[in-house]
């Protein structure tokens, strides 16, 4: 090109009519590849859509057979295929979270979660991948956000209350009691009105440490249907943790004749009739026989907090096992004078054991059960 | 009354076409959506194109032939019937700017359109977005040529369309403005900025109308973990520009090897690309076509170390061995896929090493992209939005800014020469430089311009030669033969041939040869000038050269010799007589 051909008009310019017919064939080809890519656009979709759809299905296919990682990859291509299916982003974030690799899956949920904040099953699979990194408060906000999210299907109720239950076994696992009973409440009213959930609330109620809802339950499906072995055997669980031993016996002699198979019957059954056993104040003992137990509650203690202690007790504790020592030499006119006293030396001793012991005893150990009662 | 009202509202219009400032406002409005409206068609029509020739569950069969059958037959088309549709298009589309008046041909744009979309479609490691910058490119001048517009009129119109076609290829209308100004006009100040703009928009608009509203990429959110990260970006981006000189060069090399070959094998060499990536895609997939869902996978850390890292190399080796061997395609896809390989791979290596102090893999790949970028089509300011454009993540600007000017530093230091320069060198095309268009407007060579007095012809003896010359005053003679310049011969090597009894020899023993296609660097080491060069720079050369007399031959064939240039003309335009004594001694 030269300069002095810039700027100049071309050879042969056009007519102003030539000019603007020429615009109009360029507005009409504009309407005519509209057309073409709309079409085209079309076709894109459907097909790119269809590609995508085989992809998700293998890769639910997948995730079902365990094949996390082949999961992950067909999934990939799915949400990439079709970015806007937040269906296929959430499954590959549970694909993810399935493969190992909850920080990827919590980066691709934080993705669909800001697009959909209040959708519940995203929220519930970033609870998920959550667990999974062990950041449990943060999980448990995010099974809040599912639990009170948005759910599309018609069994919303279901997949909330499934969703709870799902927190509820994670505070199980952790021993959270407060949490745990703060999540069962909502569910007296919210949980529907089903058999195996009422008996499942109520023995988590046990484990939240409120026995006397628990029994409620129980008594409740009692009334409904009283040859159900495992509303007897719960509420042997419930008056077992209030403490009421002789009627937890009773529940949980029912409970066994209605299904003698049952194993955890029979082991909670075995487990009552230990404490009862053991108890001296249960009621219609010989005052020979309240002394006898109350020794056997001392030589219990001693011997468990000699197991602690080993062959070389700290000075304090020397002081108790001693005492403990001389109660249970074979003097028997002291011995009958000193029922409350025998009863006062068990709980130090066993107090004691509790405060050096590294390893706590069972929350199940029929001492310590007796002992904590006999303390209230 | 009809009739005067149509006379109005042709008057009108009339007036309308006169206003340059409102046409070129339409201008830009109605290329925008036409050549927004063409590349989404050449974005679908590729990508379904593709999805026929690789049915899901296809053997490995098909991978190896399809692409190898898709060059057979573009190849055919291309040295048949659309010669300018090889390669990226941005070399061409350059070309036309500065050297053809802005001059695309419909033919070149339907070529273009058509075999790039098969060729992608059947496999070939190459790009969309080069190609859709030429068919942008294009259709604007063939609009501006069809509408009876000045030849700077539709100079401006070129990168109108080529922006217009970057913003809804790469779904990048910001980076589209920049690439169009930073890399085809080589100014950030152009004054079609405003056009240039306007288009992109409206391009950007008409893809988000027909495809939606969706970045290129899907990245998960990443944030720097710790300031130590900042050395491991510095990392990459060296890794980037090694990575990026290893492919621009093996790029040049291959395509050196191709252009020396006999021209009538032109046809069938694509297949050679074809080949190779179809050898490499019967093992591993992912090597063939553009590659985006590999990279979405590796911005997203699902690759593992070892696929990264042969996905990286293999990719380098196909993609050059494909547009080398002339498939038409561009590199700025597979500039990105090397990059976040590359990037992916070095995020790997950094993870391993500091797991607490580093981001996953997939922020490194994301910065690999720009750094490859960067060091391969050297646009640093344009990369760094692309990236954040492609992904819409503002939280690795920094890193990608550190790693982009690393990258961009070692491809400068190891590779002088930015590829589209080197390609067009390669072609015997001399773009301008910024240097060189910072002429425009100065005493330029074409004032001092002069046919040869004598131009040899290369069969001519050293004596025959010396005869000719021996009485003239210029101390270099141009050497031309039928296609053109051949070399230069200085007076003094024939004077002192001849007088060492090589008479007899011929003249090409002492000439300086003119080294097309050889080696870019070698030509612009050769002697010569262009038109738009300025006489100071004429003047360095002389002084640099230790010559009188240069050739000047055209940006568009530099075996075209245009005349030449003397000091003392050059001097003259200045109003120094150089020969004259004042005193008249």
């Amino acid at each position: 090109m030269t300069d002095a051909a810039a700027g100049s008009p071309r050879e042969g310019s056009p007519t102003p009519q030539a000019f603007w017919t020429t615009f109009l064939l360029i507005f009409v080809a504009i309407a005519i590849l509209f057309s073409l890519d709309t079409t085209l656009a079309r076709i894109d979709r459907d097909e790119t859509q269809a590609e995508a759809t085989a992809h998700f299905e293998e890769g639910r296919r997948l995730i079902a057979a365990g094949d996390y990682r082949e999961a992950v990859d067909r999934l990939r291509t799915a949400a990439f295929l079709e970015r806007g299916n937040r269906d296929y982003r959430l499954a590959l974030g549970e694909a993810l979270a399935g493969a190992g690799k909850p920080v990827d899956a919590e980066a691709q949920l934080d993705e669909v979660l800001r697009e959909h904040a209040t959708w519940g099953p995203a929220n519930l699979a970033m609870a998920r991948a959550l667990v999974l990194e062990g950041r449990l408060p943060e999980a448990t906000s995010y099974y809040h956000r599912a639990i009170y999210g948005q759910w599309d299907d018609g069994e919303a109720a279901e997949r909330r209350v499934s969703a709870r239950f799902e927190l509820i076994s994670l505070l199980v696992r952790e021993e959270s009691q407060q949490e745990l009973l703060a999540e069962l409440l909502p569910l007296l009213d919210e949980a529907p009105d089903s058999l195996p959930l009422r008996k499942e609330l109520g023995h988590l109620f046990v484990v939240a440490g409120s026995p006397t809802r628990a029994g409620t339950i129980f008594r409740e499906i009692l009334r409904q249907d009283p040859e159900d072995p495992a509303a007897h055997a719960g509420l042997g669980e419930a008056e077992f943790a209030l403490g009421n031993y002789r009627s937890a016996r009773s529940a949980l002699l029912t409970a066994r004749r209605l299904a003698p198979d049952d194993s955890s019957i029979v082991r909670n059954l075995d487990r009552v009739e230990r404490v009862l056993a053991l108890d001296p104040s249960r009621r219609g003992l010989s005052r020979e026989e309240q002394l006898r137990r109350s020794l056997t509650l001392v030589e219990l203690a001693a011997r468990a907090l000699e197991l602690c202690t080993g062959p070389t007790p700290p000075v304090e504790i020397r002081a108790t096992l001693d005492s403990a020592r001389s109660r249970l030499a074979p003097r028997p006119r002291s011995r009958a004078a000193s029922y409350e006293a025998n009863l006062d030396l068990a709980e130090r001793a066993w107090s004691a054991r509790q405060s050096i012991c590294s390893t706590p005893a069972s929350a199940d150990d029929p001492l310590s059960l007796v002992l904590a009662r006999l303390a209230q | 009354m009809i009739r005067s009202w149509t006379r109005r509202a042709w008057g009108w219009l009339d007036q309308f076409r006169q206003r340059e400032n409102q046409l070129a406002l339409l201008m830009s409005l109605v290329i925008g959506a036409l050549v927004g409206l063409v590349v989404v068609a050449f974005i679908l029509l590729t990508g379904r194109l593709a999805a026929r020739m690789y049915p899901a569950g296809g053997s490995g069969f098909r991978r190896l032939l399809m692409p190898i059958l898709g060059a057979l037959g573009t190849g055919y088309l291309i040295q048949r019937f659309f010669p300018d549709a090889r390669g990226s298009g941005i070399p061409q589309t350059k070309a036309a700017l500065f050297i053809h008046d802005g001059r695309i041909s419909l033919k070149t744009v339907l070529g273009k359109f058509f075999n790039c979309s098969a060729s992608l479609a059947s496999g070939i490691a190459l790009g969309r977005e080069g190609p859709s910058v030429q068919i942008g490119s294009g259709l604007a001048s063939v609009i501006g040529r069809r509408l009876g517009l000045t030849t700077a009129q539709i100079k401006a119109l070129v990168p109108v369309g080529g922006s217009a076609a970057l913003a809804a290829a790469f779904n990048t209308p910001i980076a589209a403005v920049l690439f169009s100004l930073e890399e085809i006009m080589g100014d950030l100040h152009a004054p079609v900025l405003g056009s240039v703009v306007l288009s992109s928009a409206t391009s950007w608009m008409v893809l988000h109308l027909l495809l939606g509203d969706e970045p290129l990429f899907h990245v998960a959110g990443y944030h720097l973990v710790n300031p130590i990260e900042f050395g491991a970006y510095a990392l990459l981006g060296v890794v980037g520009g090694l990575g990026s000189v290893a492919f621009v060069k093996l790029l040049l090399y291959l395509r050196r090897r191709f252009m020396a070959m006999d021209p009538k094998t032109g046809w069938w060499q694509p297949a050679v690309g074809g080949l190779t990536v179809g050898l490499m895609g019967f093992f591993l997939p992912e090597v063939l076509g553009v590659g985006y869902d590999t990279v979405d996978k590796a911005l997203n850390g699902d690759l593992i170390l070892r696929t990264v890292v042969l996905l990286a190399g293999l990719k380098i080796v196909a993609s050059a061995a494909c547009y080398a061997s002339g498939n038409a395609g561009g590199i700025f896809g597979p500039s990105l896929f090397i990059g976040a390989m590359l990037g992916a791979a070095v995020g790997q290596l950094a993870h391993l090493a500091l797991p607490e102090y580093t981001a996953g893999p997939g922020a490194y790949a994301l910065v690999g992209m720009g750094a490859a970028f960067a060091g391969i089509v050297r646009t640093p300011l344009t990369s760094v939005i692309m990236i954040f454009e492609i992904t819409r993540d503002y939280a690795i600007i920094v890193p990608l800014m550190i790693a982009n000017l690393m990258a961009f530093f070692i491809s400068y230091r190891l590779q002088r020469e930015p590829i589209y320069e080197a390609l067009a060198l390669q072609d015997g095309i001399h773009l301008p430089t910024a240097v060189s268009r910072d002429q425009e407007g100065r005493h330029q060579v074409r004032a001092a311009l002069k046919p040869p007095p004598i131009v040899l012809a290369p069969e001519m003896s050293v004596a025959d030669a010396w005869d000719r010359v021996k009485d003239r005053e210029l101390d270099s003679w141009p050497v031309a033969d039928r296609s053109g310049l051949c070399g230069l011969v200085r007076s003094a090597e024939l004077e002192r041939a001849h007088e060492g009894e090589r008479s007899a020899d011929r003249i090409t023993t002492v000439m300086e040869t003119l080294p097309i296609g050889v080696d870019p660097e070698a030509m612009a080491r050769f002697p010569h000038l262009h038109l738009d060069h300025g006489l100071s720079l004429a003047l360095e050369r002389m002084g640099s050269a230790r010559r009188n007399t240069l050739p000047v031959v055209s940006r568009g064939d530099v075996r075209h010799l245009l005349g030449v240039v003397t000091l003392e003309d050059v001097l003259a335009v200045y109003g120094v007589e150089g020969r004259e004594d004042p005193d008249g001694d």
